[in-house]
């Protein structure tokens, strides 16, 4: 009896050429090898036959797309690989000239909502200087003179001299006219026609106008003490 | 860079698109469900892609249904319940076929309906049937199915005389139910 590993190699054409006139030679002499060998290449031939061909055009779509999909990720991901230097380089600066802008127009964002807060400290002196050369004087004020801000309102520069007494803290805001109308909401005229009051959060505001600049005068008290302050500041 | 990339993948879609019958054949008859043969051979195509840069250039075919076999080996399998013929020793497993003797009518595969041969074949073990069906449907050389499967080609020799022997045993006994071997005739 052949080996079965050996009819099915010689069936599939697999036997070295002296392997396989050796198993040729036996069958000749084997009828039942034979048949098997017979047996083989008919369920073969079978298997062959019977193997449908499968229709596989909509597989195949889906995967051209999934492939698209992928092609899609890898460019996207190349793109960022190879800018991502770029993108790094521009936030950076981004970052150094912001920082610097800042630096160069303290509080531009910070004064528009809140007076009281608006702008970088300063030393008073060069607040006093900004005044003068801006606003053409320097103040006299009946209060202590506390800490003094540079800062934006409105695209107008602005200077804040917070001032002390015994009765609170108040703040004295100038803001530049620069040529144009500067507008302070919520602010109705006094009696004496040069003053007007508003409110400014939880203080009484007082607001007047000396060279077409503005000087905003706030606190926690009331208005006619605040006004008495006010008529007490000079330029 | 750009051209480079459109051409490697307008040669692999090239490439892929002829084979793809045969994976998704092969794919269908090892899982034996559409679905699950489409995401077997969807993920082939995928894992190809993004290896097709270490393709050696020479035989397609081979180097995609080894990718396919392999997945299916790893993934499908797993999930398979029940105890695994196919992953049991090879040289030491009992042979689920006749004896040597038992030659078969030759005429019971004339009878034989696509069917009935998918039947008897998703009943041979995973390691016997990957080794038939590559050598018969695809024709591939051992050689080739070593490549494929990755073992010894005297292994894959082994594996194909088994697995007929155990698909011959399958198509006997549906003949005989069939009618188109009475019992005991190949005796």
């Amino acid at each position: 009896m052949i080996d079965a590993e050996k009819l099915n190699a010689l069936v599939d054409n697999e036997l070295e050429p002296a392997e396989r006139a050796e198993v040729e030679k036996l069958l000749a002499s084997d009828p039942n090898s034979a048949a098997r060998v017979g047996a083989i290449r008919a369920m073969k031939t079978a298997l062959k036959d019977n193997a449908e061909p499968v229709r596989c055009e909509d597989e195949w779509k889906a995967c051209v797309k999934r492939l698209n999909a992928i092609d899609g990720a890898k460019k996207t991901r190349a793109i960022v690989d190879r800018w991502a230097w770029a993108m790094c380089s521009c936030l950076f600066v981004f970052i150094v000239v912001g920082g610097l802008f800042n630096r160069v127009n303290p509080g531009v964002h910070a004064g528009a909502a809140d007076l009281s807060r608006a702008g970088m400290e300063k030393p008073i002196r060069d607040v006093y200087h900004w005044l003068k050369s801006e606003i053409g004087g320097t103040p006299t004020v009946p209060l202590q003179v506390i800490n003094a801000y540079e800062g934006m309102y409105r695209d107008h520069r602005t200077a804040t001299i917070y001032l002390k007494d015994a009765k609170g803290q108040v703040s004295l805001v100038a803001v530049q006219g620069n040529g144009s109308k500067v507008v302070v909401d919520g602010v109705t005229p006094m009696d004496d026609g040069q003053h007007f009051v508003g409110q400014n959060g939880d203080k009484n505001t007082i607001v007047w106008m000396y060279k077409g600049n503005v000087l905003i005068l706030s606190g926690s008290r009331s208005a006619d003490e605040l006004l008495t302050v006010a008529n007490q500041i000079q330029f | 860079m750009l051209f480079g990339k459109r051409s490697t993948r307008d040669a692999f879609e090239k490439q892929a698109e002829r084979v793809f019958p045969s994976l998704f054949g092969t794919a269908l008859r090892l899982t034996r469900s559409r679905e699950e043969a489409e995401d077997l051979a969807q993920e082939a195509i995928v894992r190809a892609y993004e290896a097709f840069e270490r393709f050696d250039g020479t035989n397609f075919k081979a180097w995609m249904l080894r990718i396919l076999t392999n997945l299916y080996i790893n993934k499908y399998r797993q999930r398979q319940r029940g105890p695994q013929i196919g992953s049991l020793d090879e040289e030491g497993m009992i042979e689920p076929t006749g004896p040597e003797e038992d030659v078969p009518d030759r005429a019971i595969f004339d009878h034989l309906v696509g069917t009935e041969v998918e039947e008897a074949l998703a009943k041979v073990p995973t390691d016997f049937k990957v080794a038939v069906l590559l050598s018969d449907v695809e024709g591939m050389s051992y050689q080739e199915i070593a490549d494929i499967t990755g073992v010894p080609i005297g292994t894959v020799r082994s594996r194909i005389a088994r697995g007929r022997a155990i698909l011959r045993r399958n198509l006997t006994e549906f003949a005989k139910k069939e009618g188109y071997l009475k019992q005991g005739a190949e005796e």
